[in-house]
């Protein structure tokens, strides 16, 4: 009785702010998408012509965007997965105090506020003779070059998948500790290297976590923009331009707030689509333990 | 040989490490010279970086001071924090404690909202913002940053609950105390590590949000974010200054990211599990 009479007080408040800024902005959106909305706010609704505008050939720019989000995807992908297991096995094969010395260091641009950490690489790759990079070309007598206007996708690429390496990277370590110290002496007992170890005990045990980042950074990063608005902002001439940052240009740049939002909503349905399948995958009901009692 | 192979783990990490050091070296030289060399070689230490400190600056901080900019931001982040750690103790309780219709349908829609890119969210919020009049003010901004932080911190708060015993609860609800009571005077101060843990938390994410406080609340005098953004935009970029101010606006961060660690930490160690 008590608990039918404490139960808004306690759960109220989510449910209304999970209602006003989840809840409506995805109803708003998907309405939205159906519209020609522009900087007037006028509901005026056109069916699908924006998704059809996408998939017909009614955007020129959208086969250059699908192709430049596929290789950003699959390398960031690529590099956060590998390269924060690298890591993370690296490091826990050293002494404890440096292994943790390292994993600090990469551990940086995850800390750092995005602008800042975008700063720090729009020095290194300056244009000017006084970016980092380009007082490294001057040394031996090389013209300092535009890294970000020739190579802005390569570029944007690494950079942004420093930032979720650091988040794979604790995942893989912790996994990694976890290992009963057993199954690694009675390897070594038996004579295998330290590659044998790492190739036929640790990464076998390791099957799970590394399932579950690669899944998890494919949504992450197929939804990225930020970052990449910081550093280029899509450019130049929309070579580093990805999918959500797309949505995002068209909406709040050129007020086509229809079509924007037409484009978010493709990015949700292969997101969720997605999302379902890696569910499946690793079973939902998992994550969904009830409470124990009831009063 | 056996030397080289028990290093070879040091000398990669050392060679894949260093560019990262460098970078956040040159970030510290930088904002105390007049010119950094090879990125860490000082030219000329100077305070004039930090000129932005009692002084305007030409562009971006034409009339107001930064002393405005970090109060709106501290604002800002404060506001995420508060409201994000109360809503999410609160609905935390009922979802770990109390069984009623639509708790699995709760848990699974926090799980599927992280599915929903921010892109999308942002677009729609825009426009819930524009039609509660919220729409470039800071309670509106506030308002949509922290409720994208409610998902983590429910589950993360959940965990919190789920950790401490029934029969605590069960002892106050047996004594006389109503699920409210019991929930204030026993449990809440119970969980109060982990509330202080999501909200520092929730104030970096606050404290170190960019796109939000770019769409929803523009203009370079309103956070320190979008103020750096706008600095680096120009067409002169004056990297001393920008390297002070960045300086400036990290370190604040950097600390409560260690003491939200620590927090954080306490509490597994101190955690009661039944």
């Amino acid at each position: 009785m008590a608990r039918k009479s404490s139960l808004p007080f306690f759960l109220g408040p989510m449910v209304l702010f999970v209602f006003f800024f989840y809840l409506l902005p995805v109803i708003f959106t998907t309405l939205m998408s159906f519209t020609d909305m522009d900087e007037t706010f006028n509901w005026h609704f056109i069916g699908l012509v924006n998704f059809t505008k996408v998939i017909g050939a009614g955007d020129p720019r959208i086969p250059g965007i699908i192709r430049n989000t596929a290789i950003y995807v699959i390398f960031a992908l690529i590099l956060t997965v590998g390269l924060g297991l690298a890591i993370a096995l690296i490091t826990t094969h050293m002494r404890e105090g440096a292994g943790i010395f390292f994993r600090a260091v990469w551990l940086l641009p995850n800390l750092t506020p995005p602008v800042v950490y975008i700063l720090l690489w729009k020095w290194f790759f300056d244009p000017t003779p006084y970016g980092f990079l380009n007082s490294v070309l001057r040394v031996f007598g090389l013209p300092p070059e535009p890294w970000l206007i020739h190579y802005a996708l390569p570029i944007v690429i690494p950079v942004n998948a420093f930032i979720g390496l650091s988040f794979g990277m604790i995942v893989f370590t912790a996994a990694i500790k976890s290992i009963p110290t057993d199954f690694i002496n009675a390897a070594k007992v038996d004579g295998a290297s330290t590659w044998q170890i790492i190739r036929y005990v640790t990464l076998p045990l390791l099957k799970w976590p590394i399932m579950f980042m690669t899944a998890w950074h494919l949504i992450a990063h197929l939804n990225s923009y930020v970052y990449i608005l910081l550093l280029t902002d899509g450019g130049p001439y929309y070579r580093s331009e990805v999918w959500a940052l797309y949505a995002l240009h068209k909406s709040f740049d050129y007020y086509e707030f229809g079509y924007g939002a037409a484009i978010a909503m493709l990015l949700v349905a292969v997101s969720v689509i997605l999302t379902l399948g890696i569910w499946k995958l690793f079973g939902f009901t998992r994550l969904m333990q009830p409470s124990r009692i009831e009063v | 040989m056996a030397k080289l192979k028990s290093a070879s783990p040091y000398i990669v990490m050392a060679l894949v490490s260093v560019p990262f050091l460098f970078l956040y070296a040159w970030l510290i030289m930088n904002s105390f010279s007049k010119h950094v060399s090879f990125g860490l070689i000082p030219e000329e230490l100077t305070l004039e970086n930090w000129r932005f400190l009692w002084s305007p600056i030409p562009w971006g901080l034409g009339r107001t001071s930064i002393w405005t900019v970090l109060l709106n931001t501290i604002l800002y982040a404060s506001g995420v924090a508060v409201l994000q750690a109360l809503v999410c103790t609160l609905a935390a309780y009922a979802l770990s404690r109390m069984e009623f219709r639509g708790r699995t349908l709760i848990l699974g829609l926090q799980m599927l909202l992280r599915a929903f890119p921010g892109v999308l969210l942002l677009i729609g919020t825009f426009f819930v913002l524009l039609h509660l009049r919220l729409l470039y003010t800071i309670p509106g901004v506030v308002l949509a940053r922290m409720s994208m932080e409610i998902p983590y911190g429910v589950w993360i708060m959940k965990g919190f609950f789920d950790g401490v015993p029934w029969d605590i609860e069960w002892a106050a609800l047996v004594d006389g105390c109503s699920r409210f009571q019991a929930w204030r005077k026993i449990l809440f101060p119970l969980v109060i590590p982990g509330l202080l843990a999501i909200g520092l938390f929730a104030f970096l994410a606050g404290w170190e949000d960019f796109i939000f406080a770019y769409i929803l609340l523009p203009g370079q005098t309103q956070v320190l974010s979008v103020l750096i953004q706008g600095l680096i935009a120009t067409e002169v970029m004056d990297y001393g200054l920008l390297a002070a101010m960045s300086l400036f606006y990290v370190t604040p961060a950097m600390i409560f990211f260690l003491i939200a660690q620590r927090a954080l930490a306490k509490v597994t160690i101190a955690g009661v599990r039944p």
